[in-house]
């Protein structure tokens, strides 16, 4: 468009490192987004080494206490320490998180990238798999693995790892596509390099941006999910600790001691926000040029 | 008094590094029936000179200065009288005619718009003067192409139907800025052609804005050669192509080969880039790539003044012209 | 656009029978022997062994999902283990609640998103627009079953303005329905409003710098005449594209807030079925969503060529 561009030449300069992080300082959601993941990541770590009381143990003379010094959040329904539980809750959150995404990216991107690389008929058979995959939101596949074997987190993991795939897939692929009309691949096209050089040498590299953001965002989705399916009864099981379950819980109580159930909730909401910030905010401070635009 | 009378325009705009001036105390004049020329390479601001006289600047713009139509400042109107002289008194044409049309409304309903809009009409009656604007802008085959959607015409006929448009409420000017720029070379005579017919028909005012010196040479009476925001040299058409004053007039007509032009076999370039809005010179904007640029020209920013022989009209701004009595 | 409509269609029914293969290894086959899924381990041999006679569990796996399927072209679903009652019937009785539950959110969401979206855009880079991008995003990260609890203590603890939860269905008169059901699909429609607003607001941004934008105010459109007649329905295909995605999150939504607030839908049906080891009811509702899901993609394409002229033709 004639009228802009003067304006916009300017954001082909390329971010460079100091720039970025000198960007990143000064972009506000995005800093307030490490924090808050960076908060959920050391509680978690801290619960492994010590919490205020043991987050397991049952002291039923406690029970449904408001908070206090020695319980900040109050206790809950057997008189375990809800701080305490909160903090380990966020190890399974994490730990969730992290198996899954990783499992969703690894197959997700080999696939995208393999696709996009291919195209043809390759390309048709993974896309119409990934649509069936899409058929099946995560609940529906963590209904099927609990129906079939039963009740445990692992069906938590592997239903959002399974549905990640898809995810991971399809947006590889859209992005990897971009980067195979680009000139520099088609010049180490006509030097001759092989799809698997040209592939790892030149398009991931281009599009691993891409990829850090669909994984911050599948991290928050994923916490969210793992809650949810907790809370439904066919994510973590007693006694380990979750946040999900924790509300559960909580809901039968509500009419006595509402209080309970608003502690494990905004912890997920903390959490989640603070990773969806961060995603939100590498996806500006990697394309300044859509970052202007928004 | 003129039909159109810019006075001092300077338009600024929002960049990730602040204000940016893209057009810097621009002048010019147009008579009722004139045609105007603005010629300069991309990003000498003349596109953003045509959309401050219609009042659609992009957002977080600031424009000072005077833009007189009829007397009236149309700088200090507000929204509602602009909108009232937006395709009505002035009307324009965009370079791109595959984007500049709805794609998801039909042609006729496009035309019909600034019909109802500024001559309420409506109905049997803007079917019919749709009909006949697609007709006089040579679209074959009217009472079919109305119901056509913009994806289903070449770019010619859409920028005919765009045409069609700017001419629908017979405004007072065309601004027409890079209208043949995106159409294929035998496209691009007879879309000219069109333009140039209208104008002597209506005798509505013309603005051109292009890169391209034909163009410009064969279409308007007057000219004005912009670089960095500012017009460096305007005048008469005939006496600016045979008499260029300014070094960046002279570099840019150099740049165009010219069949039957003295030296064929060698191109000449303007040296170095055109600079980022808000890296231009501070006095002279083309001082940084000017190869006669001395110290005054880093300190001053040179006046328009008056050359060539008396009784013509023909000005430039550059400290190294001489200027006649 | 015949053509188009004929390959949508068959890549709609290649999913669906994926999705029914799916289920059927998943349920099955692969966990082994579906009588021992269904009794536990420490039912006696005997019943074990009636349950998979009864079940015709004797024959081979794919006679067996032959069965099934060619079941439901009949529109028979089985029997359900534990109420003994027809599949289908069940799911009908439970539809009364789920799809009213289902449009409902998704109908105030649309409204919602549409409104706040097009007023974040009209006032892009102020105060409004900040405030609704807030809103939006603590949408995105509230997980709906907690803001379910929220409401419940809210409008049912504090001001016991509305039930906490149940259903009286509809005999007991429409307006009691209405009132059980309106905290539900406000809880449900949280994060769909949180997620189109955002996909609204960038899309009319988008589509506001467009060069027949620029044509449009050229020929003296208002800004509020261009949005309207120019800008708004041509941001309206990634909303539809977002509002197709979102059908499956509505879906799934169904399942956890009917659990939320003890509704008897379908969602409720598959979670005590999976308590009770209800393979049949399993089963044929989790292809019922699966098919839901796809159909509305499969809808959803189609619109797109209602709404965009350009599409019909490439297809």
């Amino acid at each position: 468009m004639a009228q802009t561009e003067t304006v916009t030449t300017e954001a082909s300069v390329a971010a460079t490192k100091p720039d970025f992080i000198h960007r990143a300082l000064r972009h506000r959601a995005f800093m307030i987004g490490l924090v808050l993941t960076g908060t959920m990541i050391f509680l978690a770590l801290l619960s492994l080494f010590w919490t205020p009381h043991s987050p397991t143990e049952i002291v039923i003379s406690q029970k449904l206490k408001p908070p206090s010094m020695s319980h900040w959040f109050g206790t809950d329904q057997f008189g375990r320490d809800i701080l305490s539980m909160i903090m380990a809750g966020a190890q399974t959150s994490i730990v969730v998180g992290l198996i899954a995404v990783s499992l969703g990216a690894v197959i997700g991107v080999s696939l995208g990238l393999w696709a996009a690389a291919r195209r043809g008929w390759t390309e048709d058979a993974i896309m119409r798999v990934s649509d069936l995959n899409m058929a099946f939101p995560v609940i529906l596949i963590a209904i099927l693995l609990t129906a079939g074997w039963g009740p445990g987190i692992t069906n938590a993991i592997l239903a959002l790892g399974i549905y990640n795939i898809s995810v991971f897939a399809r947006q590889v692929r859209g992005a990897a596509i971009g980067m195979w009309e680009r000139e520099f691949v088609l010049a180490a096209r006509a030097a001759g390099k092989g799809d698997v050089a040209i592939t790892f040498g030149h398009v991931l590299p281009n599009i691993i941006s891409v990829i850090v953001v669909q994984a911050t965002i599948s991290f928050a989705i994923a916490i969210l999910a793992e809650a949810a399916l907790s809370y439904l009864g066919v994510g973590s099981q007693p006694p380990d600790p979750s946040w999900g379950r924790m509300l559960a819980e909580s809901q039968k109580y509500i009419f006595f001691k509402p209080v309970i159930a608003v502690w494990p909730g905004l912890a997920i909401v903390l959490s989640v926000l603070g990773l969806n910030l961060i995603g939100d905010g590498l996806r500006d401070l990697v394309d300044p040029r859509l970052a202007r635009r928004r | 008094m003129a039909l159109l009378s810019v006075e001092d325009l300077t338009v600024e705009l929002q960049t990730s590094r602040g204000m940016a001036a893209a057009v810097r105390g621009v002048s010019f004049e147009l008579e009722r029936g004139g045609t105007l020329g603005i010629v300069g390479e991309s990003g000498c601001g003349k596109s953003i000179t045509a959309l401050s006289l219609l009042g659609l600047l992009p957002d977080g713009a600031r424009a000072t200065g005077r833009i007189e139509l009829d007397g009236t400042d149309l700088l200090s109107l507000d929204e509602a009288a602009l909108c009232r002289i937006r395709g009505n008194r002035i009307a324009m044409i965009f370079q791109e005619p595959m984007t500049s049309l709805n794609p998801v409304h039909r042609i006729g309903r496009q035309i019909v718009e600034p019909l109802r809009l500024h001559r309420g009409l409506r109905g049997a009656g803007a079917q019919e003067e749709v009909l006949r604007l697609l007709d006089r802008v040579g679209l074959p085959d009217p009472a079919r192409r109305i119901n056509a959607y913009p994806h289903q015409l070449s770019g010619g006929q859409r920028q005919r139907v765009m045409i069609a448009i700017a001419l629908s409420c017979a405004p007072d000017i065309l601004l027409a800025d890079e209208p043949t720029t995106a159409l294929d070379v035998t496209i691009q005579g007879q879309i000219l052609g069109l333009i140039n017919e209208l104008v002597e028909d209506s005798g509505m005012g013309l603005i051109l804005i292009s890169h391209d010196l034909g163009v410009i040479g064969e279409t308007v009476d007057k000219v004005a050669v912009m670089y960095g925001g500012a017009v460096v040299e305007q005048g008469d058409t005939d006496n600016l192509f045979n008499n260029l004053a300014h070094p960046y007039s002279q570099g840019l007509f150099a740049a165009v080969p010219r069949p039957g032009a003295a030296r064929p076999d060698r191109l000449q370039t303007i040296r170095g880039t055109v600079p980022e809005l808000t890296d231009l010179p501070p006095a002279c904007t083309f001082a940084d790539r000017c190869a006669m640029a001395t110290d005054i020209c880093w300190r001053q920013v040179p006046k328009m003044a008056a050359i060539g022989p008396r009784g013509t009209v023909h000005q430039t701004a550059c400290h190294h012209v001489e200027g006649v009595g | 656009m015949s053509v188009f409509l004929a390959r949508r269609f068959l890549t709609f029914l290649i999913t669906v029978s994926g999705a029914s293969v799916i289920i059927f290894l998943l349920l099955e086959v692969l966990p082994g022997d579906p009588a021992l899924t269904m009794l536990g381990v420490d039912a006696p041999d005997s019943a074990i062994e009636a349950l998979r006679l009864e079940l015709g569990l004797d024959r081979p796996a794919p006679i067996r999902y032959a069965d099934w399927i060619a079941g439901l072209f009949r529109g028979e679903m089985g029997l359900s283990y534990v109420y003994k009652v027809p599949v289908t019937e069940l799911i009908g009785q439970r539809l009364a609640v789920t799809l009213p539950l289902a449009i409902g959110a998704m109908v105030v969401a649309t409204l919602a998103a549409l409104s706040l979206g097009i007023f974040a855009a009209t006032n892009h880079n102020r105060v409004g627009d900040y405030g609704v991008m807030g809103f939006s995003q603590l949408g995105l990260a509230i997980p709906d079953f907690w803001f379910g609890i929220l409401l419940i203590i809210l409008f049912a603890v504090i001001l016991r303005w509305l039930p906490s939860g149940g259903f009286p269905g509809w005999e007991e008169g429409i307006w009691r329905g209405v009132r059980s059901l309106m905290l539900p699909v406000f809880t449900l429609s949280l994060s769909l409003t949180a997620i189109m607003t955002r996909v609204t607001r960038s899309s009319i941004l988008e589509v506001a710098r467009e060069d027949f934008v620029r044509t449009a105010r050229a020929k003296g459109l208002s800004r509020r005449a261009a949005l309207w007649g120019h800008v708004l329905r041509n941001a309206l295909v990634p909303v539809l594209t977002i509002g197709g995605v979102l059908v499956s999150a509505v879906v799934t939504g169904t399942l956890v807030i009917e659990n939320v607030f003890a509704l008897p839908g379908v969602g409720k049906l598959i979670f005590d079925a999976i308590s009770n080891r209800d393979l049949m009811v399993v089963k044929n509702v989790v292809l019922l969503f699966a098919a839901i899901v796809v159909v509305v993609n499969f809808v959803v394409d189609i619109l797109y060529a209602l709404v965009d002229p350009r599409i019909r033709i490439q297809a």
